[in-house]
């Protein structure tokens, strides 16, 4: 979907304006050049006004004020004065979408603005062919507008450069993974699977003709169902309030970095390399616990058995030794020669006589000695492994007194950087500066909230894999249950059904959940490099399970909090173009100063490189004429299909907003 | 938004799942996408149709 046109009348300082912009696939940038303060961010807000009856990148100094131009309301001659938004749209199949809002204003008494409610505020017109499908007005319009471009993900699509620095410092990992769940229409799967999940229960709870114990099961089913979702919301609930303490004692860490007194800067470096040391020391710690919990695994039941395994063996030995194991000859052996009637040596052993008979017992006694001899090659098997065991255990002692004390060697290392660490918060706490005083107060205050909230999910989730079990139980007993009567066929066909598309559902969601991951993290790491102006500095750009998102430094040093004000904003309009492109939305993208805080020779390289990234997508530029240099004007032009300039017209009650095609 | 995301369907396209079942997935994201502003589901008759068709032809399928 890209924008056609816009009209804006009365809306700020455009009085009557009408924009085209570029939509040819070869050439599909719109700039548009103005001055700081010539109403290039205003153009922003009279289309998000438009689409969602808001104005979502107002600037401070706008703020609180009517969105219609005062000068004409004080010198109109009639009682209301209209301002009025229109945008079409043109879709990927050629159908246009038109959307207008528009509001009314008067001058009151005493000379402020008033505004009245209009009926038919949004008004959206959908063409289908030849025909034209509305007006439609209110919700209906909003339906329509919202269903395109959600207004919870708008931020993505149309963005504030200079806001953009601020993009990984204000947002946390829950925040982007939420976006990348709406912007890749992962969402619609939640959705899907606790519907289906829903109707897959309802089949059951309206099914006629149980029995008695199928309505007992079904009851159970229902309640802990009922019950695993308000689980899951409070899980949910619990990891948003994590985010914000994570989110706040990060806020709270950058205010005193950022502080002015060199002393705690001094300190906060301190303390961020202690707890970098930190969080790797926790690592390893892990890592080593769970190295001694697979020694013992490992041995214990060999330790515990020590003396039993030791005693088969030496019994083993000693048959062996006694020349019992293996036997001299095995029992089928003789058993043969007792068939066959002829001893080893030919003589007859099958007759009456008397040698015959004394022959025979004579082989018959071998017999006996071939007891063990079905056992023997299990016995040789055994007393190998037997053996194998007691050897491995031998060096458990050493292995574990070793490890122990590499353990006992790190605990020491990180109670120590613990120490030094509170040491520095205490004396951040202490500070003679109130407001350092305060952040550091604040700071260890959401820190415990965060570390008491990660105990409160791991309880919740443990919570729900348990009512999961039960579910589960529940569902295979009832399933036996309603198999003893052919009747439930068809329900038990039903309910299988749903629980294969259940199950499906979460299969292709977790796949194509790994596969925007590493789409992104590969884009982003790509276009990052490739726009960076210090390229051996970065390894890249890494996002973890949960979107929390690193720059690796070469070093191996996390990167991310020690980037430039230019360097974030270009870190975050690669992961906006990274994002953009596993859009499942055809959305335009609007970038408002997309090179204010970049150099000049940085800013050539993101406008070479940008179109690239933006393929296919309509993009419209709003610069200053500080950012839209000759260079990166050259380097854009390909791309370019139209350039506009935003002229000031001062007035004496304020300024008004002309706009010219150039180019 | 006017359709599901390429890659949510050529993942679905390209599973081992048997046809009935990408059938209903499809059918249901479809379903989503058009109810994609409404927070509860007021679609339930519609969901409830996709899934006895789809579970039906299984059956079909099944006893031939």
């Amino acid at each position: 979907m890209e924008i056609d046109y816009i009209h804006m009348k009365n809306f700020r300082q455009y009085l009557d304006v009408s924009i085209e912009f570029a939509r040819s696939p070869s050439r599909n940038f719109t700039i548009i050049q103005g001055a700081n303060g010539a109403g290039k961010t205003n153009l922003l807000n009279a289309i998000t006004w438009c689409l969602f009856g808001e104005e979502l990148h107002v600037d401070s100094k706008y703020k609180g004020l009517p969105i219609v131009n005062t000068t004409t309301l004080d010198e109109s001659k009639d009682d209301l004065l209209e301002v009025k938004v229109e945008i079409q749209f043109i879709q990927s199949d050629g159908n246009k979408i038109v959307v207008t809002r528009s509001n009314h204003y008067r001058k009151g008494k005493n000379g402020n603005v008033i505004g009245v409610p209009s009926p038919h505020a949004l008004a959206v017109m959908q063409q289908r062919g030849r025909d034209w499908i509305g007006p439609i007005y209110g919700d209906d319009a909003q339906y329509v507008i919202n269903n395109r471009i959600p207004p919870s993900i708008e931020e993505y699509f149309f963005f504030d450069g200079e806001r953009m620095d601020h993009y990984f410092r204000d947002s946390t990992g829950k925040d982007i993974k939420n976006a990348v769940f709406q912007i890749a229409q992962l969402e619609l799967f939640e959705k899907l699977i606790v519907h289906l999940t829903a109707r897959r229960n309802d089949f059951l709870k309206t099914a006629r003709g149980l029995s008695s114990k199928a309505e007992e099961i079904s009851g159970l089913l229902q309640l802990h169902t009922r019950s695993l979702e308000t689980d899951k919301q409070v899980l949910e609930e619990l990891s948003q309030q994590k985010a914000e303490a994570e989110r706040l004692e990060k806020d709270f860490t950058e205010k005193l970095k950022h502080s002015s007194l060199e002393h705690i800067q001094q300190l906060e470096e301190q303390r961020a390399e202690l707890t970098e040391d930190l969080s790797s020391i926790e690592q390893e710690i892990l890592e080593m616990e769970e190295s001694r919990l697979k020694l013992l695994h490992r041995s214990m039941p060999i330790i515990f058995s020590y003396e039993a395994l030791l005693k088969t063996k030496n019994m083993i030995d000693g048959r062996r030794e006694a020349g019992q194991i293996p036997p001299l000859y095995q029992r089928i052996f003789i058993e043969n020669l007792l068939k066959k009637g002829k001893c080893i040596c030919g003589s007859d052993i099958a007759g009456k006589d008397e040698y015959s008979s004394a022959r025979r017992k004579k082989v018959e006694a071998f017999l006996e000695g071939t007891q063990l001899s079905e056992k023997s090659n299990e016995l040789i098997e055994s007393n190998t492994l037997i053996r194998k065991m007691l050897e491995g255990v031998l060096g458990f002692p050493e292995e574990v007194v070793e490890l122990n004390k590499k353990l006992k060697r790190i605990q020491e290392t990180k109670e120590d950087k613990e120490q030094k660490l509170s040491k520095i918060d205490q004396e951040i706490k202490q500070s003679n500066v109130e407001n350092i005083k305060l952040w550091g107060k604040e700071r260890e205050k959401y820190a415990k909230e965060k570390e008491q909230l990660i105990g409160e999910i791991a309880k919740q989730q443990s919570q729900i894999e348990k009512r999961q079990k039960i579910i589960n139980a529940c569902k295979s007993e009832l399933n036996q249950e309603l198999r003893k009567e052919t009747k439930h066929k068809s329900l038990l066909d039903l309910l299988a059904f749903c629980d294969e598309g259940i199950e499906s559902a979460q299969q292709v969601r977790d796949t194509v959940m790994k596969k925007v991951k590493e789409e992104i993290e590969k884009k982003t790491g790509g276009q990052f490099l490739a726009l960076i102006w210090k390229k051996d500095t970065y390894k890249g750009v890494c996002i973890d399970d949960d979107y929390n998102i690193s720059v690796p430094h070469v070093s191996g040093r996390e990167g991310l909090g020690t980037l430039s004000a230019g360097e974030r904003q270009v870190c975050a309009l690669s992961f906006m173009a990274a994002l953009n492109s596993v859009s499942g939305f055809e959305v335009p993208i609007i970038i408002d100063t997309p090179l204010a805080r970049i150099s000049s020779e940085p800013s050539r390289n993101i406008a070479r490189n940008l179109p690239k990234y933006l393929q296919n997508k309509q993009v419209t530029l709003l610069v200053t004429e500080k950012e839209y240099t000759p260079e990166v004007k050259k380097e854009l032009s390909g791309g370019v299909g139209k350039t506009y300039m935003i002229n000031v017209i001062e007035k004496e009650r304020g300024n008004l907003a002309q706009v010219e095609l150039i180019e | 938004m006017s359709s599901v995301n390429r890659r949510i369907l050529e993942t679905v396209e390209e599973s081992k799942f048997p046809p009935e079942i990408k059938d209903l997935l499809k059918a249901l994201l479809n379903i989503e996408l058009r109810n994609f502003q409404y927070k509860s589901p007021l679609y339930g008759k519609d969901y409830d149709r996709v899934i006895i068709e789809l579970a039906e032809a299984r059956r079909r399928k099944e006893r031939k």
